[in-house]
């Protein structure tokens, strides 16, 4: 619920310091105070979807803290260890917690739904589920992507303090500075780094001249899944082998 | 018979600590086997690896002559690894329902074991109110869902009071009349000499001697023979220890100022002894022959003192 009020009114403070720009933007054009205008179309039928899931993207930290909080919980108290020994297997383990994973993914995506639904009702636009699906895909996907990246750094690290540590750096700053790094020799790379390449499949709407080196929506897919795909295989594997 | 679990050369290391070291030795159907040894020496360890807690650095271990540990054969072990491990936001009651769930028993078996274990009154309280007496207890209720035919204890008696200690004590006598196999590693000498058939020392990792409790309280750390200890005394000690040193089976005699400590072959007894020395003229005023206990025994074999 909380995290639901959380990309609402994040969406709605965009909003109004978007508007509060170009209605300056168009004051300094007209040399009229006025309305503000959508002109870069950001809050639109076409674009409402995209831009909504582009700003609650940036609160996936949020569901990702949880993920390592919850497995750690189990860590500490050592119930992992007594699920295994009542007859678990470890797979069974880890993919009750990828599970949960999916689940929470699910959840942020209808949280997405609802969110678009309550900024299409404050900007009177229409609001059309069939629009946006391919956007929800794509949310679910990015949603998974970094919930999973958060399993792996708890599976590998075992401290909820270390593993949060080490997501918000990396996600935050060191991803940045890769991206800067790999845009200057090998642009375009910059965009399959662990995160980004989820981030990259829902882009800032409407600004294309910012992403001059975007690849396709293919390629990027084909990243993400790859990506997706390796986080499962090395958190299953460190599970299944190591000493718990 | 073919034993319930079979150890070949198991080793673990954890960088550069070797926690255990090639120990091999199998526990047979029916006992109560005690795995003994101070703190630190690998009982936990070894009991990890065979619930695949733990990955073996080297070696096999096969439960009912299956190599390693499916969860199929978890399911039938009752097990209590270390510490209580449950979920402290649940009552007893449902934590109890998860293992129960994951066991494959279903729920019918859990007012049986929180009764055996005195629980009942406590079974909708919170797992965090409980006293550290109550958690182990829960944790042993769980042990018992479904009625397995083995059981895994660690330091079962941690956190109880002296009349728990008895009580789970006597649980484990009555289980082990039902057939069940027991296997149990403790710090506690006095424990593991009351409870169990067959025991295993080990200490830093090195498996010390393995046997029955009699046999491994008989054999002496040196050559392995079994011998006896007898304490005795007479009027004429220099008689005495003459015959003495002319007896067939006398090992060692030493002297300790009222009379002798004589440590001989199994065979020896004290009709035997008597009788020989009547036969030579000698009346005894004294003779004991003295039981060794495992605290003496595992002294002997460690060369440490123990944890207890």
């Amino acid at each position: 619920m909380l995290y639901m009020v959380g990309i609402v009114v994040i969406i709605y403070i965009f909003y109004k310091i978007y508007m509060d720009v170009m209605a300056e933007l168009m004051h300094m054009a007209t040399s009229k105070k006025g309305e503000g205008q959508d002109i870069l179309r950001l809050f639109s039928t076409d674009s409402i979807w995209n831009t909504v899931c582009f700003w609650t993207s940036m609160l996936l930290y949020l569901p990702g803290m949880i993920i390592i909080s919850l497995f750690i919980n189990e860590v500490n108290f050592k119930t992992h260890r007594q699920n295994i020994i009542d007859g678990w297997k470890r797979e069974t383990f880890i993919y009750t917690k990828i599970g949960l994973i999916i689940c929470m993914s699910i959840a942020v995506t209808l949280m997405n739904v609802v969110a678009t639904f309550v900024m299409c009702q404050i900007t009177n636009i229409e609001f059309s589920l069939i629009s946006g699906l391919d956007t929800l895909g794509l949310c679910f996907l990015q949603t998974f992507i970094y919930l999973m990246f958060a399993l792996l750094l708890a599976t590998f690290f075992r401290r909820s303090g270390v593993a949060i540590i080490i997501f918000f750096i990396y996600g935050l700053i060191l991803e940045s500075l890769l991206m800067w790094l790999f845009s200057k020799i090998y642009p375009g790379v910059q965009y399959f780094l662990p995160l980004e390449v989820a981030d990259a499949l829902i882009p800032f709407p409407q600004m294309k001249h910012f992403y001059a080196d975007l690849p396709g929506q293919t390629p990027l897919l084909i990243g993400a899944i790859a990506f997706l795909a390796l986080y499962i295989f090395l958190t299953v594997r460190k599970y299944k082998f190591d000493d718990l | 018979m073919a034993p319930v679990l079979s150890l070949q050369n198991i080793s673990k290391s954890y960088g550069s600590i070797q926690a255990l070291k090639n120990v091999s030795f199998d526990v047979p159907k029916g006992s109560v086997f005690g795995i003994l040894g101070p703190n630190g020496s690998g009982k936990t360890t070894l009991l990890g690896i065979v619930m695949d807690i733990l990955k073996p650095s080297a070696g096999n271990f096969f439960w009912n002559g299956q190599p390693g540990s499916s969860n199929e054969m978890r399911r039938q072990i009752g097990t209590l690894l270390e510490t209580p491990n449950f979920y402290h936001y649940l009552s007893g009651q449902k934590n109890l329902e998860i293992a129960a769930a994951i066991k494959q028993r279903g729920n019918g078996d859990i007012p049986r074991v929180l009764e055996k274990v005195n629980l009942t009154q406590r079974r909708k309280s919170k797992f965090s109110t409980y006293s550290l007496g109550m958690k182990q207890r829960l944790a042993i209720a769980s042990t018992l869902l479904g009625d397995p035919d083995i059981l895994v204890f660690d330091e079962p008696t941690n956190g109880l009071d002296p009349a728990g200690i008895a009580e789970i004590r006597e649980l484990m006598r009555q289980l082990n009349k039902q057939g069940k196999t027991i296997i149990m590693a403790s710090h506690i000498l006095d424990e593991v000499e009351k409870v169990c058939t067959h025991v295993a020392i080990i200490q830093k990792g090195d498996l010390k001697t393995v046997g029955t409790v009699q046999d491994v309280l008989n054999a002496t750390p040196e050559d392995k023979i079994m011998r006896v200890d007898i304490e005795l005394g007479a009027e004429n000690l220099a008689a005495l220890e003459q015959a003495l040193k002319q007896m067939p089976g006398i090992l060692e005699i030493i002297s300790n100022g009222n009379g002798f400590s004589i440590h001989a072959e199994e065979s020896i007894t004290t009709a035997g002894i008597n009788k020989y020395c009547f036969e030579k003229g000698i009346i005894l005023n004294q003779l004991n022959l003295k039981r060794k206990s495992l605290e003496t025994r595992f002294l002997e074999i460690t060369g440490t003192q123990s944890d207890r």
